[in-house]
């Protein structure tokens, strides 16, 4: 991705989500969301996300502070990763985006959609 | 709690740029680097990591009639605008002759009238003074947030061997003798041995050799991070359990544990029933002087180090592999019996320099390494266990070596720490070459992030 790609997915998620903070951190943004919304049934209901804005990758990459019980009760299949000094979890989802056609929130709301699916 | 006082990290690289700038004499002023800082806080301290070394112009200087060092308005404003951009802390650093050194008043005059006003622009960052001394420091630091300034710190270089100033507090002959003679058995030697926590990841045939070894030599504090409990398999990899621990399937952390009591009953060990990268692990690392590393796969000493290169961390990596013949059928025979000790200091030549981590070589890596050292791919595949348990004993002295030469620094200066090969065949460990690679994508980056700084 662009530099000015990242800095306008930094501002799509800064309007989108106002108590969104972000830092520099090795030449990545991380965008920190305290609070989004998971889709309709997990547990918990809300929950807090990192988003990476990597320069040198194609697409942005979603992690949760906590991977949530799918509605079924179910669970995705979770990976844990080290960003920033701090643990967060991810779980595998191909996500479609495309650089100048898809937007920010289009990235975290079809991240997102995974969990509303089956385990 | 013990108060912890703030620590200024400085990497290999940092410090050595450092050093020859403040080593080389002048007639015109006292010389005088700047760095930029980042920053961390971990249980409750500070951590001020130099990110950046900024040699001034001799433009930037202006003269003055005293021996100190004055520079212009013009390149306060140049600094100022370079902390801003990167959202980066000030440190000044400069030296006076003697070992043991106090700020001048005209020092603290000018940190002073100047760092107050770094920190009303970056207040989220730390910014400080520091004189340095031949065995002493002396400075002023204010931390974030905070108005006043400290006088109280640590300063930390991480080169041939880790130093921290202030030294322990001896008599002047047990620092002498330390001074001549690291491996000597002196107050100073004890007491910096006392002082040093180091976590060791993997507990298993190299991690609880060296956990023994370490806690035999007098280290204050091991943190053991190991989440898995014995099984016959382990039998042979390492002496540090019995036939009882195997039997009944105890955990690797509280056999360990056992046994460093019995050796050492002044050595705290703490156990931390996780893994590579749980939260648990993350905290226990960074709040580590030294990580030894004894993991067998390569994403998780991707992470680990990223962890000590993030908060300038010496982390020293094990490892052992038994390779069988590719074009062989099975069972095919051993070809050889390698291993390897690579000792990280931050701003120094790290694991991607090297090609031991790569990009490729991680994804390639897929549901973590075989934990057996000898495996039959035949059909009716099966594991064997194999008498690895003195390979893995040299390896793991040879990093308790390595941690004996950071903490203590016996080596002469020059003396290459980094990485060391064992063939089991021959029996001998051969030093290689590891060079810096400026292109290094994680050197490039990662050394001395710090906490990611948030707004």
């Amino acid at each position: 991705m662009t530099l000015e790609t990242i800095q306008l997915l930094e501002q799509e998620l800064r309007a989108t989500y106002p108590s969104a903070v972000t830092a520099l951190d090795g030449g990545r943004r991380l965008v920190s969301l305290p609070e989004v919304d998971f889709p309709k049934g997990c547990r918990p209901s809300m929950g807090g996300a990192l988003v990476v804005l990597d320069p040198n990758a194609a697409k942005p990459e979603m992690y949760l502070s906590q991977v949530p019980v799918l509605p079924s009760g179910g669970s995705v299949s979770v990976g844990t990763v080290s960003i920033g000094g701090q643990a967060w979890q991810t779980f595998s989802f191909n996500v479609a985006w495309e650089e100048g056609k898809h937007n920010a929130i289009q990235y975290v709301e079809a991240k997102l959609a995974r969990l509303r699916r089956e385990a | 709690m013990k108060h912890k006082p703030p620590q200024i990290r400085i990497s290999q690289n940092c410090w050595r740029t450092i050093d020859n700038e403040l080593s080389t004499p002048s007639l015109q002023h006292e010389r005088v680097v700047f760095a930029l800082t980042s920053s961390a806080v971990i249980a409750g301290r500070t951590l001020i990591l130099v990110r950046e070394v900024i040699v001034p112009p001799e433009g930037g200087f202006t003269q003055t009639h005293t021996h100190g060092a004055k520079w212009t308005a013009k390149y306060n404003l140049e600094l100022l605008n370079r902390c801003l951009d990167g959202r980066y802390g000030l440190l000044i650093i400069h030296k006076h002759g003697g070992s043991q050194v106090q700020m001048s008043w005209h020092d603290l005059d000018s940190a002073h009238q100047l760092l107050p006003r770094f920190q009303a622009d970056m207040p989220q960052r730390a910014h400080a003074s520091v004189v340095l001394g031949h065995s002493s420091a002396d400075g002023l630091v204010w931390l974030p947030e905070r108005t006043e300034s400290v006088r109280d710190f640590e300063f930390r270089v991480l080169d041939d061997h880790m130093s921290t100033l202030p030294l322990p507090v001896c008599d002047a002959g047990e620092a002498q003798l330390h001074a001549k003679q690291a491996l000597a058995d002196t107050a100073t030697a004890r007491k910096l041995l006392r002082a040093t926590r180091i976590a060791i990841v993997g507990l298993s045939g190299g991690g609880s050799q060296i956990a023994t070894q370490l806690a035999a030599l007098g280290f204050g504090e091991l943190i053991g991070i190991e989440d898995q409990r014995l099984d016959p398999e382990n039998r042979l990899s390492t002496d540090a359990w019995n036939w009882l621990d195997l039997t009944m399937h105890r955990k690797k952390l509280s056999t360990v544990k056992r046994r460093i009591s019995w050796i050492n009953p002044r050595c705290r060990f703490t156990g931390i029933a996780s893994r590579v990268p749980e939260q648990r692990t993350i905290d226990a690392l960074k709040s580590s002087d030294i990580i030894v590393g004894c993991v067998n796969n390569l994403t998780a000493r991707a992470d680990i180090l990223e962890i000590a290169s993030r908060y300038c961390i010496p982390y020293i990596d094990v490892g052992l592999t038994i390779r069988t013949a590719d074009n062989e059928p099975e069972p095919a025979r051993i070809v050889a019996v390698s291993g390897h000790v690579f000792t990280y200091v931050p701003g120094g030549p790290c694991l991607w320099c090297c090609g031991y981590l790569t990009k490729g070589k991680i994804e390639a890596e897929t549901g973590g390494a075989d934990r057996s050292y000898l495996w039959n791919r035949g059909k009716n595949g099966s594991k064997r266990e194999a008498f690895v348990s003195p390979f893995n004993g040299v390896l793991a002295n040879q990093a308790a070596c390595d941690v004996l030469q950071l903490v203590l620094g016996y080596a002469s200066a020059g003396s290459s720490l980094t990485h060391k090969m064992y063939d089991g065949f021959s029996g001998t460990l051969t030093e290689w070459a590891v060079s810096r690679r400026e292109d290094c994508p994680h050197c490039a980056t990662g050394v001395g992030i710090g906490d990611p700084l948030w707004s």
